[in-house]
Order: C-alpha cells, then structure tokens, then sequence
C-alpha cells in the first residue's frame, strides 16, 4: 500500500529556475534506495538509511519522481509541477511504504533559514526545540515553517508535549550563514532515532566573476615595440658599417 | 654597379634587423607565455570534486569559536607575497560584484571566515596595467597558509588543500558556495579563494576561473 503526501512549504515567490529533486532515505533496516527523476537520464547513485542522494535536475518544469530498490520502483510516482527544489522523503509506516514531497526554500543572505521535518513513526506529536527555545509541534510527516536565525552552532531536540526530557537531541548543529537547512527526524523501527541534517540551497550568484582585465596579457605589448626599435637599431648600425665599408 | 651597392645596403640592415626583431619576439613570447596563461589545464569533475570536499582536520584542533567571528579584513598569503584588505562585496545581476583593484572581495552573504560553510574571497588576477592582487593565487601549492584576520582582530588560519581551473561558463556554484551538502553535526570551516585563470581575449575577458580550496588550520595549542 503506498500513501503519497506532498508537502508543499513556501509559496511560488520561492520559485526558482529549475526543478530538482534529491532523495532522503528514511526507512529503518530498508535496502539502498536511488532516485529517478523522469528527463533526468540516470537515477542518483544509491544511499542508505539517513542519507540523501544530491539533487538531481529535470529537464522541465514537470517531472515525476519515483524512488527504486533493488532495480524496482518503490511506492508509486510522485509527480511534480512546478519550478523549484523538492526532497523526497521515503518513510515507512508498519507495512506501508511513505513517499513525502517537501518543497525546499530559498537562503537568506547572511542569516541561516532554518526548519524541521517530522519523519519518525514511532514518535507521535512532537514539540520541537532550537536550543532552549520551543519553536512548535509537529505531528509525523509535517513540516515546520522556515525561522530566520543568526549563523551559530545550537543544539536541535525533541520531546514529548509536557514532558521536560528531550527524545532526541543534537548539540552543535552547525546554522550556516546564507543557507537554508533542514533537520529530519527519521528513525525508529531498529534504527535508532535521530536528526539528518541537509542543506536545502545556498546564496550564490548564478554567474562567475570577472577578476581579470588582461593587463598580464598586455604586457606582452611592448615587446613589439622592444623588436621595432631593436630591428632599427641593428638595420641603422648594419647600414652606417656596410657605407663605411664601401667608401674605403 | 650602384644597384648592387643598393642590394649590399639593403642587406646589411635588413638581415640584422629582422635577426634582431626575431631574437626580442622570441625571448619576450616565452616570458609572456607563461603570464598570460597559467600553464594549467581545465579540472575533470572528479578533480573538481576532489578539491572541492574539503575536510577540516580533527575537531579538537579546528573547533570553531563560541561566538560569530567578526566580517574580514584583511588577506596574508605569505607565499604568494599577498597582503590586503578585505572588503564585504554583494551579488548584482547575478555575478558578485569585484571589489576595488588591490582589495580582495568577500561574499558578505555568505559564510564568514572562521565559521561553518564556505567563505568565498575573490580577487583580481590582473589588471589593464599589469598584475592583479591574486596573480600568484593560481600557483599556490597544497599546504601554503592563507590568514585571514577578522574586524576585532582574532585571525583564522587555512591551508590550501586543492584547486581546480574551470570554464566560467560552467561555474560550479555549489561547489564553491555549497547549497546542497550537509553540514551535519561536524564543524567544517573551508575557504574558497576565486580569480581568473586559462586564455584572454579581448572583449571577451578569461576564459575560465581558478578557484583554491583551503581548510581551517589546526589551531595553535
């Protein structure tokens, strides 16, 4: 049985160029999972528990997603239709197989966009701290909104509602500046429990800089002036000996 | 008998000329050969790849600082004999914008120096009249020490663990600003230092860009 959520966090301002997807793999005990991505050409190399494939860009704007095991499709096809950058999530829930399309943002320059994903059946609501700071719940399979924060290393943690002991938690969480991240909580089903931490996108200029102005090839000018003014002299000393020579 | 005076003229300086001329072509070729283009070739991606995952070294001896560290001020790349000051630069229409000639650019929306991520500095190979700022970047040897020393002072070491030349046209953006690869738990501080490298044209500019990829130092105990 396959159960496809898609989780659609940010608007269409968030839009970027192009559509890429990247693959986390969030099954407890599950093989090596690979990403196909319909226009793409090939799946993504194969990875295993708490590990995601890099992104993988399609050739238009619609694409179909589909997660393989072993050479054989997994779940069904998620199919996506707009620009942008997306993770797939592949979970599962007892028997059932949980492909979850989350739309990934955009950075902030000089600051770290920041979020968390509730991927870990065996734990239900769960209220999710930076730090000392509470910054919501969440049920399994949601998604906290982007929080702007300043760059630093914080610890991230969960618990129960109520409760003062985290679950899980994970101290010295790089906030990388400009970045936007997201923190997974995957696990359970004999994988112990924890957070994945991916980088969503950067702040990066599209286009390369211009650092050079062609003054080192420049300075090779002057060497034709070297050879005109080289050439002259020798022409004038050979012309003044060969007179000489011919008036004796 | 004056035509063969005339030919006899003609050939006592015109053959010392053009010996002369060929002989200042020849030895000035050779030396702006190798100024104009670094004898360097463009990176395979696997060789980009390789530069590019950078590790810091042990966590007990590259810990990053408690605090933010300051926006940088100023370069020191003993080897390549450069000293400068830093200036924050932004992105505009898409490219970041270079900073003044003899200043190095940070990409202030970036990471800072001596924290987590990727901080990009760029500098001028050249100029119209000559050398830029980063003209000895592209020769940099792995292991040669970068000091990057930040507005309250403190300085954040690095040593070069790679570099790769490349088309501008194929700019590896996630691989020098990152974007896609976790951070995780691990402190990881890496510099990306930027310039122009591969043939000029004019009008066009260089072809391709060098970048050199460095790793915070082990800090001094």
């Amino acid at each position: 049985m396959v159960l496809a959520s898609i989780l659609l966090s940010g608007a269409a301002a968030e839009a970027m160029a192009a559509t890429e997807v990247r693959l986390l793999h969030a099954i407890p005990g599950g093989p090596d999972a690979q990403l196909q991505l319909s226009g793409a050409g090939q799946p993504s190399d194969p990875v295993g528990f708490g590990q995601a494939t890099d992104y993988i860009g399609a050739s238009s704007a619609r694409a179909t997603a589909t997660v393989v095991v072993d050479g054989e499709q997994l779940g069904g096809a998620t199919e996506i239709e707009a620009d942008g950058r997306y993770t797939l999530v592949a979970r599962k829930n007892g028997d059932t197989q949980v492909i979850t399309l989350i739309r990934d943002g955009e950075p902030t320059p000089g600051k770290t966009r920041w979020r968390m994903v509730h991927a870990a059946p065996e734990i239900d609501e769960a209220e999710l701290l930076l730090g000392e700071e509470v910054i919501g719940r969440l049920a399994l399979d949601e998604s906290s909104e982007y929080g702007t924060e300043e760059p630093r290393a914080a610890s991230i943690s969960v618990r129960r509602p109520g409760e003062d002991e985290p679950l899980v938690e994970e101290g010295d969480v790089q906030l990388v500046a400009g970045t936007a991240q997201t923190a997974y909580l995957v696990g359970s089903g004999g994988e112990p429990t924890g957070f994945v931490v991916l980088q969503d996108s950067a702040s990066a200029p599209q286009e390369a800089p211009d650092t050079g102005k062609g003054g080192l090839v420049e300075a090779g000018r002057p060497a034709w002036l070297a050879a005109l003014l080289a050439a002259a002299l020798a022409a004038g000393t050979g012309g003044v000996l060969y007179s000489r020579r011919t008036r004796r | 008998m004056r035509r063969r005076a005339r030919l006899g003229l003609l050939a006592a300086a015109g053959l010392p000329a053009i010996g002369a001329a060929t002989i200042v072509l020849l030895l000035s070729g050779a030396d702006q050969g190798s100024r104009s283009e670094p004898a360097r070739a463009l990176a395979a991606p696997s060789e980009l790849s390789r530069a590019a995952a950078v590790q810091s070294g042990p966590p007990e001896l590259t810990a990053l600082p408690s605090r933010r560290p300051a926006p940088p001020s100023q370069i020191s790349i003993p080897s390549a004999g450069i000293e400068a000051v830093v200036e924050p630069v932004a992105a505009r229409d898409g490219a970041m914008r270079v900073p003044d000639v003899g200043r190095a650019g940070w990409y202030e929306a970036g990471p800072r120096p001596g924290e987590a991520g990727r901080a990009v500095i760029i500098g001028h190979l050249d100029r119209r009249e000559g050398p830029g700022l980063f003209a000895r970047v592209p020769s940099l040897d792995p292991g040669s020490e970068i000091a990057v020393t930040d507005r309250r002072g403190e300085r954040h070491r690095y040593e070069v663990v790679g570099s790769a030349q490349v088309e501008k046209e194929r700019f590896p953006t996630e691989e020098v600003y990152g974007g896609s690869h976790s951070p995780g738990g691990s402190p990881s501080s890496v510099l990306v230092l930027v310039t122009c490298g591969g043939p000029f044209e004019e009008g066009e500019g260089y072809r391709d860009n060098v970048l050199l990829f460095a790793r915070a130092a082990p800090r001094a105990s």
